[in-house]
């Protein structure tokens, strides 16, 4: 092999700082989605410190001011209990990040190599978990997850297991099929034979070529997570008192809908932008991550 | 003639499809020596490109494949699937005809070179980075230096099939097969791939295979011709020879088919074309598979398989009527 350094002295530039560098340029074009970032972080932020930025913890109550109005010592007033409304959508933040984000990478992990294998191998293995996942898609998501959760017990943690594996068909499917198309590219066979390995042409091949698909799916995923957790708290499956979250405090708002129906509207509220956020956020990251996209 | 680099004898593709059999390849055998350019000529559906894709057995699983392809001492169509995938790409390349959609969309054109360097040679990214600067020079892309970081829908049909042929050489290999490597391009970009495939050769003495329904194409690059029909060999010779005495009707067929805008009095030369169509590879009958398309068939034609003759030095012949 020939000389190291280059005999014409060109400077030799890190591409991926150059990628990193042209993908924020394009990210910044777009406003909506620059929009959707920053409450995301806004959120995630909320989320990670919430036992630094919430006044009180989710269990405190104060008995002598029940269903306070918003305003001096309780920013968004109190509810029944005396829960403090304003420290209970921060907690109630952590739950559903944590429950949104950890279900998706669970059901990615597990289902995108799944889809894979199916879609590159095809034959029977295809057959088998082709027709596994039909089965499982069969079920609403919803109904998939309060099974699961019922079946687990109720905790945050098993919320969260309930809502990643109620989410691994889809991930499954979404693998799969792209992998059929991909497995068709001409790219494949160039590889093959240039010596690569099924490894190496499902994973550096096939899958970078899918991020941008997997990433709408996850942005999709990761709202439908949350509002997930939110149902099954609702429902009783989910977090247990003292924790809190969202779905359990619309649960307790219903009671109280026509005296104080800002108990609904704060977590209500704080569940759409949420959700909103994470798929703004999501559609810009799939422009710009397109190769084909200029601009 | 120095011992040849690869010894092909006997092989046979068939394909089994939902239809029967289909008999792609029969019984072909060729070689190819150090450093020699060797031209496959012949129709769509000959079985050229099959026959170079059963080599390092890139075909489908339908696919049946007997015979023997010996290289550097080992059968390739019986070595174990490690040792092969050590052969694929780095001994023996492929250029294939689509340049647009060859390249991974997602990588840049320095990354996929790479990639090859560092699976085979376990170059650092350093070295690899460096020695993808030289190849892509080698194949005279303007501008390498700007060229490694792009990607490949920045690159025009002709840049990527130089960065195709850049990866195929990335290691050196001694044979590079080139599946139709012009036909997806311009006519001047042609030209330029064909130059460079000669100068490959004579700098880096890379033995080549040159994959074509063009006889212009290998009149222009190739040392000796192999002529198919019909998943079999109809001729074989060293190109000058062929072109000066072709002896085989579909051959002379061929020939009659070039355009030759400038030659002799009457420019306005109607192009000759071969009559009838390709016959269905599904039965081989036991006859001549030209028979039906050729104008010299007879009672013998039509009965028999004609075997390959040495007609002239060098000249082989699957006919029972050769002659120019």
């Amino acid at each position: 092999m020939s000389a190291v350094a280059d005999p014409h002295g060109a400077p030799i530039v890190d591409p991926r700082a150059r990628r990193r560098r042209l993908l924020r340029k394009r990210f910044l074009r777009r406003p909506v989605a620059v929009a959707g970032l920053v409450v995301v972080l806004g959120f995630v932020v909320v989320a990670v410190f919430a036992p630094w930025i919430a006044p009180h913890t989710s269990g405190f109550t104060d008995f002598d001011h029940t269903l306070a109005k918003p305003g001096g010592r309780y920013p968004l007033g109190t509810d029944e209990l005396g829960h403090d409304e304003l420290s209970r959508v921060i907690w109630g933040a952590r739950s559903s990040m944590q429950v949104g984000v950890l279900a998706t990478l669970l059901a990615m992990a597990i289902a995108v190599p799944i889809g894979m294998v199916a879609g590159y191998y095809r034959g029977w293995i295809d057959t088998v978990i082709a027709r596994a996942t039909d089965v499982l898609l069969s079920f609403p998501f919803v109904i998939l997850a309060v099974g699961l959760a019922a079946i687990l017990g109720p905790s945050l943690t098993n919320a969260t297991l309930a809502l990643g594996i109620g989410s691994i068909p889809a991930f499954i499917r979404i693998a799969r099929g792209e992998t059929l198309a991909l497995r068709e590219e001409d790219y494949v066979p160039a590889a093959i034979a240039n010596g690569a390995t099924d490894r190496t042409i499902i994973f550096r091949h096939i899958l970078p070529n899918m991020t941008s698909t997997l990433l709408v799916q996850a942005t999709l995923t990761i709202p439908g997570a949350i509002v997930g957790e939110a149902v099954l708290s609702f429902l009783g499956l989910g977090v247990q008192p003292p924790q809190t979250s969202w779905g359990v405090m619309l649960q307790t708002a219903q009671d109280y809908l026509s005296q104080a129906p800002r108990l609904a509207i704060f977590p209500g509220v704080a569940l759409v932008l949420a959700v909103l956020a994470f798929n703004v956020f999501g559609d810009g990251l799939r422009d710009i991550l397109d190769p084909r996209t200029t601009r | 003639m120095a011992d040849p680099l690869l010894e092909v004898s006997d092989l046979s593709v068939r394909f089994d499809t939902d239809d029967g059999l289909v008999h792609a390849v029969d019984k072909m055998s060729f070689s190819l020596a150090p450093g020699e350019v060797l031209g496959i000529v012949g129709e769509s559906g000959c079985g050229k490109s099959v026959t170079c894709m059963s080599l390092t057995r890139l075909l489908p699983e339908t696919a049946t494949v007997t015979g023997s392809a010996v290289f550097g001492g080992r059968d390739l169509l019986t070595l174990a699937p490690r040792s092969l995938r050590r052969v694929r790409g780095r001994e023996i390349s492929y250029v294939f005809q689509e340049p647009m959609t060859s390249l991974n969309p997602v990588f840049t054109v320095g990354h996929q070179i790479d990639e090859v360097l560092r699976r085979h040679l376990d170059l650092s990214r350093r070295a690899a980075r460096a020695r993808a600067l030289e190849l892509l020079r080698l194949v005279r892309i303007p501008a390498p230096e700007r060229r490694l970081d792009e990607y490949p829908h920045q690159l025009s049909g002709g840049m990527r099939q130089r960065v195709m042929i850049a990866i195929a050489l990335a290691c050196d290999p001694k044979v590079l097969i080139a599946d139709e490597p012009t036909t997806a391009l311009d006519v001047t970009i042609q030209a330029g791939i064909l130059d460079l495939m000669r100068d490959i050769r004579d700098r880096l003495g890379t033995a080549i295979v040159l994959i074509t329904h063009n006889l212009g194409v290998v009149a222009d690059v190739a040392d000796r011709v192999v002529v198919m029909y019909a998943g079999r060999k109809a001729e074989e010779a060293p190109v000058d020879d062929l072109f000066a005495h072709p002896q085989h009707p579909y051959t002379i067929g061929l020939l009659g088919a070039i355009p030759r805008p400038y030659e002799g009095e009457d420019t306005r030369r109607r192009l000759q074309e071969i009559p009838g169509r390709v016959p269905s590879l599904r039965e081989l009958p036991n006859a001549c598979a030209f028979a039906d398309r050729c104008p010299r068939a007879d009672e013998l034609t039509r009965s028999e398989i004609p075997q390959l003759r040495e007609v002239r030095p060098k000249h082989w012949v699957a006919c029972f009527h050769p002659g120019s």
